[in-house]
């Protein structure tokens, strides 16, 4: 289900989370839905259980999952997105950083607004949902 | 300290006996063919020749009392490849270290090896020790020349001995890392003595023969007969072969005497020699302590050092100036006999010369396999095993104190058999005896042979009252004869031994009488000669430390008397 | 397990094999020791299973030293590159000496795996191809529930399905015992999936210490192509570890938070700016100023 790329520079764990939450836009995981555990994971990927039990802690920090004791981690039923202004501060200079590197590569503005909606529509979060 | 603590694991016991089982069954095959079977053999012979086949017996007997020749060296090399296989084959294939990673301490380790070479090499003796006795129980018909006790000393002595091979073999094995290297140094250690004794006594010959150096003079030839003693003493193989020789040599055994009465009997070196319990626990004592030494250096190994000829550096310099000497007198001996050269000032330069180069290159061979002594850190300190010296004195003590109780209270023999020189000799003077008696019958001019009273046997004086009785008799006969004119001129009398025994003080030896009584023929129609057999016992009593025949006798008088038996008793 | 060295230095003879290594390595954690050949991987993780004893400095497991306290080894298990069994031995003879030297073996786990590998328990250790051996050193280490796993190599002459069947099943094994792991390897693609930590060893010293996640958030190659030279200062940075220069394109390592980095050459008004991924070699001679890996 999931699919690790070691070779990135993003951390192990931060792919995890990006991918859990993709696929729960996506519908692979829906609400409610139950969680591979961490030993599942680790043995099926064959990567460091710290490294999943941390991707778990952080998406349930965010609220993404949430651990019911004794039965496992599921998906959130409602997953409420929390407004943080910090957060939002990083998410900004993250696109910033994205569109300057797109600029040097040769993106005009227009091919990087179309980008943006092509993915916007993909994850199923785009104007017209 | 609970005994589980003091034996060692049991699966380390189960992995060294599964580990060396191939060749503990091949060793005690091999006892068994030498012993039991071998005794089965010559019984069933003994059986088939209906008595008459006496050299089986004896060959069975010859094992048991001296493990000679050929028996002697392959039971020590058997026990040299024990030692050498249970820890050399685990270093050589690498086991070692993973073994010492696992749970076990280095004592356990060398401890489960040691106790299961011990048992491998006793098994094969006791069982065969067992089914020897079984053999003599069930086959009270054959005259066999050796008692129970023969076998079981045969089997002690054996234990005792091929222990004491192992333990210099496992220390040799802690010191060398490879299983070649180990042998070799065990083969040295144990026949040092000797070799070293030959490769000094035939220099000294050399330089004798240089012309320089004079003989019989000097403290140099003083040492060198001296050395020649120990080496003998010394050198383990030759124990097996030579220690009950050695026994009959300085045989002043009295079956009652204990150890304190035999020191004031003898001489310093029989004192050590001769008395099997002495020396015994002397033996027991010194594998011990080979056994101690041992869990000592092996605490102390390095294990980097594995592939290496010496597993324990420090020992690195000894053993190369032990064997760049050696190598210069194996030099000394060698090289002057290929040159030539021996007389006089040029000879000693010859000498002087071999001794040089075998040197160098004995160094250089040493500093290649042995490696070279300039060493960087070695790690700092050995593991010091953790064992109080207190334990260790008081096993020292009790060891002493049941020496000393042997010592004064048991008697050195409990079964003895006969040895050779003392059954010869005593052979040697029944013989004369009968030899005496047949002459009376054929006449002599002047006197009438004396009986062959030598170191070990003698003809007591009641017995020499009797035998002239009968003598007179004989003579009488015999004129008696030469009237009817029927005369003898010659005899021929013969003993062959069948057997002897030995008990409290008292020894029968048993042996076959052929004799022959030639006729001075008148004419050739006559036969030439009368000739009988008759088995007879001759009886030895212990005293003044010499065998004294007092009586003896026909054994079987129903077929008739022989000629020279008296009449009428 | 808690595992903690203190200056530990190893001599053989006159080369010595560990120079002053100092690390500690917290329970349940996963550590990898990179380094080439002759580095003093093995020198090290035979020290800490108590194998050799160090020259110098201490190792302690859970506190006591494992070369001398013989009970803490039966909590650690080992698996070699360099195999080394009772090659008369069958399986089963092995797996039961095993057995009776571990007290915490589970016999019904060793069955398991040997049934997964396809391990015959009456073939002669002998008769084994070296893959199987392999295998059976992996049940005789992971039977008995060790609390410190040390693995010398353990992919080295694996297939990459095997290679990933064996990192899965120790990562299941950690998961669910919290097994301490410290792994030495040569596949860093391995390592950077399954370890916390990861150190490199050269010539027998311990050059760093890091978390993956943490040297890849700070190292980046960045590509950058300018119009006209700037000036020299521009290069002299102190967190550019290295500059190349090809006509107008500047291939630059450098360490610092990728944000920044991004900053400051955007500053110099670039025609291109790139970001390039780095493997996690390159990542370790940029860190370590190109010694060990690099050829001179």
């Amino acid at each position: 289900m999931f699919n690790i790329d070691q070779r990135s520079a993003t951390p192990i764990y931060q792919q995890l989370i990006q991918q859990v939450k993709e696929a729960i836009l996506r519908g692979g995981l829906c609400a409610g839905d139950k969680m591979p555990s961490v030993r599942e994971l680790a043995g099926q990927l064959a990567i460091n259980p710290n490294t999943i039990q941390k991707a778990y802690q952080e998406l349930e920090r965010q609220g993404v999952i949430e651990s019911l004791r004794g039965r496992g981690t599921f998906v959130c039923q409602s997953v409420v997105p929390t407004v943080d202004a910090q957060k939002q501060a990083k998410v900004s200079e993250s696109l910033r950083r994205v569109v300057i590197e797109a600029h040097y590569l040769g993106l005009s503005a227009e091919k990087i607004m179309t980008m943006v909606e092509e993915h916007l529509h993909d994850l199923k979060l785009g104007v017209n949902r | 300290m609970p005994l589980s603590k003091l034996l060692p694991s049991r699966a380390l016991l189960r992995k060294d006996w599964r580990m060396t089982r191939s060749l503990f069954l091949v060793f005690a095959s091999f006892i068994t063919f030498a012993s039991t079977l071998t005794l089965a053999y010559n019984i069933v012979s003994y059986r088939a020749a209906e008595g008459a086949w006496l050299g089986g017996l004896r060959a069975s007997h010859r094992l048991l009392e001296s493990s000679s020749g050929f028996h002697g060296a392959a039971m020590v090399l058997f026990a040299i490849m024990m030692g050498v296989v249970s820890m050399g084959l685990e270093r050589d294939k690498g086991t070692l270290s993973v073994l010492l990673g696992m749970p076990y301490s280095r004592r356990d380790i060398l401890s489960s090896k040691a106790v299961v070479s011990l048992l491998q090499i006793s098994l094969p003796f006791i069982a065969n020790a067992l089914l020897m006795t079984l053999l003599l129980r069930t086959n009270q018909g054959v005259n066999f020349p050796f008692g129970v006790g023969a076998i079981w000393s045969w089997a002690v002595h054996s234990v005792l001995v091929l222990t004491f091979v192992l333990c210099v073999t496992l220390l040799a094995s802690t010191v060398s890392g490879k299983m070649l290297g180990a042998a070799f140094l065990a083969l040295v250690i144990l026949f040092f003595p000797f070799g070293m004794y030959a490769l000094v006594h035939v220099n000294a010959t050399q330089w004798q023969t240089t012309g320089l150096i004079s003989h019989g003079q000097g403290l140099f030839w003083h040492f060198s007969d001296l050395f020649s003693d120990a080496a003998n003493y010394l050198t383990v193989p030759l124990w097996l072969i030579d220690f009950p020789a050695v026994v009959a040599v300085n045989s002043i055994v009295h079956v009652d005497m204990n150890v304190i009465e035999l020191v004031f009997a003898n001489s310093v070196w029989s004192f050590v020699v001769v008395h099997p319990y002495v020396l015994y626990l002397l033996l027991a004592g010194l594998c011990l302590g080979l056994y101690t030494w041992a869990q000592k250096w092996f605490a102390g190994t390095e294990l980097e050092h594995d592939d290496e000829l010496l597993a324990l550096p420090r020992l690195r310099g000894l053993i190369s100036v032990g064997f760049i000497g050696c190598s210069a007198l194996l030099g000394g001996a060698v090289l002057p006999a290929v040159l030539g050269e021996t007389k006089g000032v040029p000879g000693a330069v010859v000498m002087l010369l071999s001794y040089a180069s075998s040197a160098v290159v004995a160094w250089m061979l040493a500093r290649r396999f042995l490696g070279d002594s300039t060493t960087g850190h070695l790690s700092q300190g050995a593991m010091k095993a953790k064992r109080s010296p207190i334990a260790l004195l008081i096993v020292g003590l009790v060891l002493v104190i049941v020496m000393l109780i042997a010592m004064f209270s048991l008697p050195v023999v409990v079964s003895r058999q006969l040895t050779q020189a003392e059954e010869v000799n005593m052979l040697a003077l029944a013989d004369s005896v009968m030899e005496r008696r047949t002459q009376a019958l054929v006449g002599t001019d002047g006197a009438p042979p004396a009986a062959l009273n030598n170191d070990f046997a003698r003809e007591s004086p009641e017995l020499h009252k009797r035998e002239q009785v009968l003598i007179v008799e004989l003579a009488e006969r015999r004129e008696a004869l030469r009237q009817r004119g029927e005369s003898y001129i010659r005899s021929e009398t013969h003993l062959v031994l069948i057997s002897s025994r030995v008990r409290q003080g008292t020894a029968t030896v048993v042996a076959l009488e052929q004799s022959k009584l030639y006729y001075a023929r008148a004419h050739p129609a006559q036969p030439e000669y009368m000739a009988w057999e008759a088995e007879r016992g001759f009886v030895f009593m212990r005293r003044g430390g010499v065998w004294e025949l007092t009586e003896h006798g026909v054994m079987d008088t129903s077929k008739g008397l022989p000629p020279n038996e008296p009449r009428g008793n | 397990m808690h595992v903690s060295l203190k200056e530990v230095a190893k001599y053989f003879g006159g080369h010595s094999a560990l120079d002053s290594v100092s690390f500690d390595v917290p329970p349940g954690a996963v550590f990898g020791v990179v380094g080439p050949n002759g580095a003093g991987k093995t020198t090290l993780l035979k020290t800490i299973m108590g194998m050799l004893r160090p020259s110098s400095g201490s190792v302690t497991v859970d506190g006591r030293n494992p070369q001398t306290e013989t009970a803490v080894r039966v909590g650690i298990g080992y698996l070699a590159e360099a195999q080394y069994y009772y090659l008369d031995f069958t399986v089963s003879e092995t797996l039961c000496f095993y057995r009776e030297t571990y007290p915490t073996w589970q016999d019904e786990r060793s069955r398991e795996l040997c049934t997964g590998f396809g391990l015959s328990m009456r073939a002669k250790v002998k008769h084994l191809s070296r893959g199987q051996r392999t295998q059976l050193g992996v049940v005789l280490a992971l039977s008995y529930v060790p609390k410190l796993l040390l693995l010398d190599e353990p992919t080295a002459g694996l297939d990459p399905v095997m290679r990933r069947q064996f990192l899965a099943l120790l990562m299941d094994e950690v998961a669910q015992h919290g097994t301490t792991v410290l792994i030495s390897s040569h596949q860093l693609s391995d390592l950077e999936r399954i370890c916390d930590y990861v150190g490199v060893l050269h010539q027998g010293k311990l050059l760093d210490v890091a978390r993956i996640e943490d040297l890849k958030r700070q190292v980046f190659t960045v590509q950058v192509v300018l119009a006209e030279p700037p000036t020299d200062d521009f290069w002299r940075q102190e967190w550019m570890q290295s500059v190349r220069q090809h006509g107008r394109i500047y291939t630059v390592v450098a360490q610092g938070e990728r944000d920044s980095l991004a900053s400051y050459f955007a500053a110099a008004k670039p025609l291109a700016l790139e970001f390039i991924e780095m493997p996690l070699e390159d990542i370790f001679i940029a860190r370590m100023g190109g010694e060990g890996y690099a050829f001179k």
